[in-house]
């Protein structure tokens, strides 16, 4: 019996963790294609801020990323401080093939790279398979994965209005990894890009958040 | 025809060596002492600075730019308040090596002697408001003049800030010698100009301006 309580104990304990994706269960619901999610946009400015901890030490990040899109799909995702210098400059071809155009050496880290290549192609919907998907809701809430690298990606949507995608998880079956809160939620097809867009990244222990700004010119 | 072409040809060579930009011509100086003197000699009478900005980073390879605009005020003898008010809130002041940012509601203090690039930026634009732009070790500059700007090229010496700045432009007016624009290189083609306007000489200014509370 003793031993019972510790383990209900534990068990309570590992549910509290990082929030896990619906349980495969639920009815299936036919998917949009992936390319329906892959947002419409000429070019973006967005307020950047970067808050973690690293080694029990907080952090804190800020600039401008600027997103540019040439049409072709070709798009680039420039990061500078407020005062112009650049973090980084990072790009995809109309293959979607990543490259980096310039990265200050502070960066230059191989696992940052890659965390933030995957962060902008889930934004961008980029390398994003759409070949397996498999479909479920719960709670008034419509779910669609898709691979993404060694993992999957989780398209939340309502089922009241399933054109509308308010959060994308990644991470594994088991676990979610990183989650991307989006506001207003996606319009699909070929939705804009959001004015607010709030990552969290629960393994690496940062958030970073962008608000999208507008321009003079813009306005 | 191909006489007429290799005018043309020479004209522009010319008009580029004499560093023609922004409609202006401008003539390598030779001799910088009288204007590095002038600058010291202003430095002394000017005690606070007040002054409208607007920034403009211009990305080569994007074709595009990015505008912001706000406030520049500056205090003998080493406090420079920037406020960026449009499209963005951000607070940045310097003052005696260290910088306090307030980027919305949060407030960072950092000492900018582990940050090369900022502290390069920040020693630059102390040399601009205190006259003291020739003397600073950390760059080889080299002296132009308009009908009516000066501009002063700075180029990095250390390897270090080449990364992340080929050189740094200096206008200045002539007349009033009042600093017009900063214009920051990047190795990569991209520059952001920073130009300064409404520019208001020794009103008094505030202890409080340089502190966030």
């Amino acid at each position: 019996m003793r031993y019972l309580r510790y383990i209900s104990f534990l068990a309570l304990l590992a549910s509290c963790g990082t929030p896990k994706p619906f349980a495969r269960a639920g009815t299936v619901i036919p998917a949009a294609p992936e390319k329906v999610l892959r947002p419409a946009f000429d070019k973006a400015l967005y307020r950047c801020e970067v808050n973690g901890r690293f080694l029990f030490k907080a952090f804190h990040l800020s600039g401008l990323l600027f997103l540019r899109n040439f049409g072709d799909t070709t798009v680039r995702v420039v990061f500078q401080n407020e005062m112009g210098l650049t973090y980084f400059d990072f790009g995809w071809n109309r293959l979607d093939s990543f490259r980096v155009f310039h990265i200050i050496d502070k960066m230059n880290k191989p696992a940052l790279i890659r965390t933030l290549q995957k962060d902008f192609e889930i934004i961008l919907c980029k390398n994003v398979q759409s070949n397996t998907v498999s479909l479920v809701s719960r709670k008034g809430t419509v779910m669609s994965r898709h691979p993404f690298y060694d993992g999957y990606l989780y398209y939340y949507r309502s089922q009241d209005n399933p054109s509308q995608c308010f959060q994308i998880d990644y991470g594994t079956e088991k676990k979610t990894l990183v989650r991307f809160g989006l506001r207003p939620a996606l319009q699909m097809p070929h939705p804009e890009l959001p004015d607010t867009i709030l990552i969290k990244h629960y393994k690496a222990g940062f958030v970073i958040q962008l608000h999208k700004l507008r321009q003079n010119n813009d306005d | 025809m191909k006489k007429y072409a290799f005018t043309l040809l020479c004209c522009l060579l010319l008009q580029g060596s004499q560093g023609l930009l922004f409609g202006q011509v401008f003539k390598l100086m030779t001799n910088t002492a009288l204007l590095a003197e002038r600058l010291k000699d202003n430095a002394h009478a000017v005690k606070s600075i007040s002054s409208d900005f607007t920034q403009e980073k211009n990305m080569k390879m994007l074709q595009d730019k990015v505008r912001s605009e706000g406030k520049f005020y500056f205090l003998q003898p080493d406090k420079i308040r920037i406020e960026y008010t449009r499209p963005f809130q951000y607070l940045l002041i310097m003052a005696g090596g260290n910088v306090i940012i307030k980027d919305g509601k949060k407030t960072t203090r950092m000492n900018i002697r582990n940050n090369k690039a900022m502290q390069s930026v920040n020693q630059v634009l102390m040399d601009c408001m205190r006259g003291t732009v020739f003397s600073n070790p950390g760059f080889i500059s080299r002296s132009w003049a308009s009908a009516t700007q000066y501009r002063i090229s700075l180029a990095p010496r250390s390897a270090d800030l080449k990364k992340y700045l080929t050189g740094i432009d200096i206008y200045i007016n002539k007349t009033d010698l009042n600093v017009t624009k900063l214009v920051m290189n990047e190795p990569n083609g991209d520059h952001t100009d920073m130009s300064f306007s409404h520019t208001k000489n020794n009103i008094p200014l505030p202890d409080a301006l340089f502190k966030v509370h």
